[in-house]
């Protein structure tokens, strides 16, 4: 049973998106992308060494390369993403026994559980056929990333959806009143809303949209800094607490109730200024992965443009004198100018600088459930999309959760899982990990029963709308049903349930992201000061966010702490008009999820034939 | 003319690399030009000329020169029967097509197109124009080109069948309320529904067309049209374009020459007490009187003849609308 | 913020430099270059800068635009004769003294042969219909003397058909008003001596344009745009009503949509263009003349319904003729 996971891998973004679909005057050898690197390396220098192939790192890699550094980018792992990576199940599995060994540092107390079907000989489905993420994101179609990602030309590589849908759960049972809506068509147009709401509701809109150098409404931020968000909608905007905690935990993505305002100010107007940018929805999606797969889009970039790409290899000495650095490949290399470290790169030696330079940061935790069953739960997007947002606020659960739990579905339309399943990321900000736990199985709890609900009596709510509502548009629908409460609801059947992940992830990154938004040597550890050797950057973990905000922020701190600038951050002219064309968007799903199929491909890729890492698995799978 | 464009800053280096790209460029521009121009002075007419006319359009389609000799030539080559009208006029249009969408604010390409949709006559495909202008507008809500050139595509599809008639424009007055949802600010739509609605009544009348009940009486829809335009003060009271549309509505004569005094009366009060209680909750909101709420009064009780209730709102709007505070003093003044 | 004469003097002298010769879009952009001439000598204008261009080169590129088949101007050597670059070749030779220099008799003629039955004007032989050209029409007729009873009359009841309930005016009857067209169809009203003809409405729908920041939009519900301290300010100089809107903060805007490096863009931070900078001066110039008896900028004065200096228009002969 262990022998197949050695070389596992899922299709890579090279493979989905061969390099015709971007075709520069000469393409450099993709080294470690699409051929497999020479066992050792045979460069005698660089300019700078990146330890770590998460997305900020591999941001970093692209945009220092497409500047004319050299740079040579390596994982200690046998696949991209460090730890924004996009795994098989099997790779969850050995990726669990190595959190639990301690091999891989700030994550913790990681479970899996696997139906046995799917070793079974004649199992449809394969582990190749799961792209789980260790950090599960959603993008604003309005954002510094997407920006990003237009001009790097990277989206090329990738594929995006659209997801429309977010689900507030509240007294005992989901809603989307007007998250769906916050435009003014949904306010003028529902029958449902009192002028009075309406009023209001339009009001709190138009200020939030307001240029945020509106002299009135910086003073009125200004006024309410200190107030919490509830107080200002309740007090200034008279809603009633089931808006505001949608505008507050769905719209804004806030994740507890004191919150101060011009923060759930700022998160509410990202979502709505996304509105319409491509379409009548806010976020996207990337398809077959989310961080995991960008930040390969973005390895590729950066090998175009001349990086150096090799797996598997860590770090085990560096010379700050003779700036050499040795490898676990044997070879040695010259680092001209830094050495970027993820936490997870971490070689031994400088372990001790890195504990110091965090001694005094206060420490996040993230806790997060992964589920995979076996249900489309169509029942929860919109028409012709594969993902939504499910929200529990703040007191919602049974287990009295104190912050909110984001939970991000995704079925097989996305390319992440087989048709007719999909994958449920739960995420918990509770610091405290045993009550995140409790809070998380909750919340999945909730799901499990809702979804049972809802495929199971479905015509008949179908029925029962029509015939109240001739326009029968999918949002009805899904309001009438998602609106029923869950009190009175027996499961028939049970929900099957493919695999069950868990695990706790640290990070220095607070929850606002004030320490990335406005990095100072003092609060973040890219920009603290290492004692024994200047040349190292450490970057940070990924942030407990559910967008992909303050990414970019935190590669241009990098960049900047390097080349002294941000000027020319990814100032590249590709000299060709493609514009970024927003019906390259995949809105509807492709039929099946063909790019998954398991043929294996062996032309390509990063992967170590060299070194072996076949621990026998089971110690640490348990049920959660 | 440049609108709503950054100003960009380019680097000595980057205005001169630019000025070597743009070297080539001007020189081939120029060099079919001065072709062109070469051939229109010769008088000569051919299908070659066409290509080259086509190029020099697709580089810059805002030359009404090149436009006017493009019809010429094409006019020519008709009438000596070297090129067939009908398919040439097709995939003229198709060509058109390919420039609108690069430049959809370009006024001589939709010109252009509307020539050879005439030329075209009978042969003329208006649903498909109607189809291209509707996307436009779903792109850019307010394009004028657009909306102007959807009143001549209607006009094109009108006929003398009053019944077909009535159909092409309940459909634009639906387009309206679709474009009026989606966004109250469209003032656009709301001009083109005022246009619309005593077109579509005198038709309704015309036929005794009972299919649709908000045309039956000027009375419903007048109250169908209130009811729209009070949703609307409540989602967004700054929004000047229902304002505009309120003072139609309550003043036209096609609405209003029909209803009793005492209807009307009623309909003036029965409006002033919600704009009054509108009002009196931005007062509670903000501490003071809505401005949009303030001339709305103003045009009502002047319409019930209440002169003596529009002194004091003048007053009012003095202060808290300074931009037009010499309006408002001049207004007092004629008192 | 001042107000930046000299850039603007500077950027205007330096459009047709050999420098701008260098970029691709100067060769694009051929086809206004009446127009841009136009709207460079205005700006000059007002700048009380005029001797900045060469006047007999000026006159002589105008005069290599004639189009001889129509009897109107082109934009540009060789290009048809259209009534817009029409009406700013006529607007530049007076502007220069120079109309002697012009085959009047051929450009009434042309002028004329643009009316439609309806009483629009089409801008060549192939052209829409729109306000616009009305008054370009009766402009350039009013210039040279050859206004005419029928087609004067025929003309205002083309105009009075494009107006909406809002007392404003569209491009053609049923269009939605705009604020261009209203200048277009007040200065030819005032052309014709018919301000009688204007809805009471209007003036109000006018001060309604000023928004918050002090700058003019166009339409209901429409950003401001500078090139509009022109097109709604004008008729409201026509009509006597400037003090409806707050002039003070519309010179802030104004002032405020200047480049450091000379010539104004539509807002604040955006690409000047010299089609923005006239109109934003001339405006400017208004509000000049109506605030400051001083001549707090030390600008010409320009009429308001010709948009030429006082100079140049108060030699126009008013309609109606006397015999």
């Amino acid at each position: 049973m262990s022998s197949f996971h050695r070389a596992e891998r899922r299709k890579s973004v090279a493979e989905r998106s061969p390099s015709v679909s971007y075709a520069p005057d000469t393409i450099p050898q993709l080294a470690g992308l699409e051929k497999p690197q020479e066992h050792n390396l045979h460069i005698g220098e660089c300019d700078v060494l990146v330890m770590g192939t998460g997305l900020v790192e591999s941001v970093v890699a692209a945009a220092l390369s497409w500047q004319g550094v050299d740079v040579l980018h390596i994982d200690n792992k046998t696949c991209y993403g460090d730890s924004n990576s996009t795994l098989t199940i099997e790779q969850v599995k050995s990726w669990c026994q190595e959190v639990n060994s301690g091999r891989i540092q700030h994550f913790e107390d990681a479970q899996v559980y696997v139906t046995g079907d799917i070793y079974h000989p004649q199992s449809k489905f394969k582990s190749k056929d799961y792209g789980i993420d260790l950090t599960p994101k959603i993008m604003f179609a309005q954002s510094d990333l997407l920006s990003l990602l237009v001009k790097s030309r990277v989206y090329k590589y990738l594929e995006f959806q659209s997801l429309s849908n977010f689900h507030i759960f509240e007294n005992d049972s989901f809603s989307t009143k007007f998250a769906n809506a916050s435009s003014k068509e949904e306010i003028f147009t529902d029958q449902s809303l009192s002028l009075l709401t309406k009023r209001y509701l339009m009001k709190f809109l138009k200020f939030v949209l307001e240029d945020n150098n509106d002299e009135d409404k910086r003073k009125t931020l200004a006024d309410n800094a200190k107030v919490t968000i509830y107080d200002f909608l309740s007090q200034k905007f008279n809603l009633e607490t089931s808006q505001i905690n949608e505008l507050i935990y769905s719209i804004g993505l806030c994740i507890k109730p004191t919150t101060k305002t011009p923060e759930a100010i700022a998160r509410i107007r990202r979502f709505l200024v996304s509105f319409n940018v491509y379409g009548n929805f806010p976020v996207l999606v990337s398809k077959y992965g989310g961080p995991g797969e960008i930040s390969q889009g973005f390895c590729r970039s950066a090998a175009v443009a001349g990086t150096t790409y090799k797996l598997n290899t860590a770090l085990t000495d560096y010379d700050p004198q003779l700036k050499l650095a040795k490898f676990s490949d044997k070879s040695s290399i010259k680092i001209n100018e830094k050495l970027i470290v993820a936490p997870t790169q971490i070689p031994k030696f400088l372990q001790s600088s890195y504990n110091e330079i965090t001694e005094s940061l206060k420490k996040v935790n993230i806790s997060r459930l992964v589920v995979i069953v076996k249900k489309d739960c169509k029942e929860w997007m919109a028409d012709q999309e594969c993902s939504a947002m499910v929200v529990f606020p703040p007191e919602s659960l049974n287990s009295q959760n104190k912050t909110s739990i984001q939970a991000l579905i995704q079925n097989g339309g996305t390319g992440v899982c087989p048709p007719g399943q999909s994958i449920w990321y739960l995420t918990s900000f509770e610091q405290d990990s045993i009550k995140a736990k409790q809070d998380l199985q909750c919340a999945f709890e909730k799901m499990e029963s809702s979804i049972l609900r809802e495929s199971s009596d479905l015509d008949d709510v179908l029925d029962e709308n029509l015939s109240v509502n001739k326009s029968g548009t999918s949002l009805v629908v899904n309001s009438v049903k998602l609106g029923k409460s869950l009190q009175n609801f027996v499961p028939k059947e049970t929900l099957e349930i493919i695999c069950k992940f868990g695990f706790t992830q640290k990070t220095y990154v607070l929850n606002d992201l004030s320490n990335v938004i406005n990095p100072t040597d003092e609060n973040n550890v890219s920009l603290r000061k290492t004692k024994d050797c200047e040349d190292i950057i450490f970057t940070n973990m990924p942030s407990s966010e559910i967008s992909y905000d303050g990414i970019v922020k935190e590669c241009k701190t990098i960049y900047q702490a390097i080349t002294g600038s941000d000027d020319d951050f990814f100032d590249v002219d590709f000299e060709d008009d493609d514009e970024f064309n927003p019906a390259g968007f995949h809105q509807q799903p492709t039929t099946s999820s063909s790019n998954l199929k398991t043929s294996d491909n062996d032309m390509a890729i990063a992967s170590s034939d060299d070194e072996d890492n076949a621990h026998p698995f089971g110690a640490d799978e348990m049920e959660l | 003319m440049w609108h709503n464009v950054k100003k960009q800053t380019l680097s000595s280096e980057a205005r001169l690399a630019k000025i070597e790209r743009d070297k080539e460029k001007i020189h081939s521009y120029n060099k079919l030009k001065d072709e062109i121009f070469k051939i229109r002075n010769e008088g000569s007419h051919t299908v070659e000329f066409l290509n080259k006319l086509t190029d020099l359009l697709g580089l810059n389609p805002e030359f009404y020169t090149i436009w006017n000799i493009r019809r010429e030539t094409l006019s020519s080559l008709f009438h000596q029967h070297q090129l067939d009208s009908q398919s040439t006029l097709e995939d003229e249009l198709k060509f058109v097509m390919v420039l609108m969408k690069r430049y959809p604010k370009c006024y001589w390409i939709w010109n252009h197109r509307l020539w050879c949709l005439f030329q075209l006559g009978k042969d003329a495909n208006w649903e498909f124009e109607l189809g291209i202008v509707s996307k436009l507008l779903s792109m850019d809500e307010r394009n004028f080109h657009g909306w102007q050139y959807r009143r001549v595509v209607i006009e094109n599809l009108e006929t003398h069948d009053d019944l077909e008639n009535l159909k092409i424009n309940l459909q634009e007055f639906k387009f309206t309320s679709s474009k009026v949802n989606s966004n109250i600010s469209n003032f656009s739509a709301w001009h083109n529904r005022s246009k619309l609605i005593p077109k579509v009544y005198h038709l309704v009348g015309k036929l005794n067309y009972q299919d649709e009940p908000l045309f039956q009486s000027k009375e419903s829809l007048l109250l169908h049209e209130l009811t729209l335009v009070n949703t609307g003060m409540y989602v967004d009271i700054d929004d000047s374009s229902i304002w505009v549309y309120l003072e139609w509505l309550l003043s036209d004569c096609f609405f209003i020459d029909e209803l009793s005094n005492d209807k009307y009366h009623d309909i003036l009060n029965d409006q002033l007490k919600i704009i009054n209680e509108l009002n009196d909750l931005e007062i509670t909101d903000n501490g003071k009187d809505n401005c949009w709420c303030l001339k709305a009064m103003i045009i009502i009780n002047e319409l019930l003849d209440n002169r003596s209730a529009v002194r004091p709102l003048l007053e009012k709007l003095i202060d808290i609308d300074p931009l037009r505070r010499g309006r408002y003093i001049d207004q007092l003044d004629s008192f | 913020m001042t107000l930046l004469s000299k850039k603007h003097i500077d950027y205007v002298v330096n459009l047709n430099s050999e420098m701008s010769k260098q970029s691709y879009e100067h060769w694009l952009s051929e086809h206004l270059r009446m127009n841009g001439l136009y709207w460079g000598i205005m700006t000059l204008v007002t700048l009380k800068s005029l001797d900045s261009l060469p006047r007999q080169s000026i006159i002589d590129f105008v005069l290599s635009c004639v189009d001889k088949r129509s009897g109107g101007f082109g934009a540009y050597p060789q290009h048809d004769g259209h009534i817009l670059s029409t009406l700013s070749a006529v607007q530049i030779l007076s502007i220069l003294g120079a109309l002697d220099e012009l085959d009047k008799e051929s450009v009434i003629k042309f002028t004329k042969n643009l009316q439609l039955p309806n009483g629009s004007f089409q801008g060549d032989s192939f052209g829409e219909t729109d306000t616009r050209f009305v008054y370009t029409a009766l402009s350039i007729l009013s210039i040279l003397e050859g206004l005419e009873e029928e087609l004067v009359n025929k003309s205002l009841d083309y105009l009075k058909q494009c107006e909406n309930f809002d007392g404003a005016y569209g491009m053609r009857p049923g269009a939605e008003s705009h604020g261009a067209q209203v200048f277009t169809v007040i200065a030819s009203f005032a052309i014709c001596n018919r301000l009688d003809l204007v809805n009471d409405k209007l003036s109000s729908w006018l001060s309604e344009r000023q928004v918050k920041n002090g700058g003019l939009n166009g339409r209901p519900e429409k950003l401001p745009d500078v090139c509009y301290s022109w097109w709604i300010l004008s008729p409201l100089a026509i009509l006597k009503k400037l003090k409806w809107i707050d002039l003070s903060k519309l010179e802030q805007f104004i002032l405020d949509c200047q480049d450091d490096e000379g010539g104004v863009s539509d807002r604040k931070g955006n690409q000047t263009d010299v089609y923005h900078t006239c109109f934003s001066l001339t405006g400017l110039s208004i509000i000049n003349d109506e605030l400051y008896e001083g001549n707090k900028y030390d600008m010409d004065s320009i009429d308001p319904v010709y948009c030429m200096p006082y100079s140049a228009t108060k030699t126009f002969k008013p309609w109606p003729y006397k015999s």
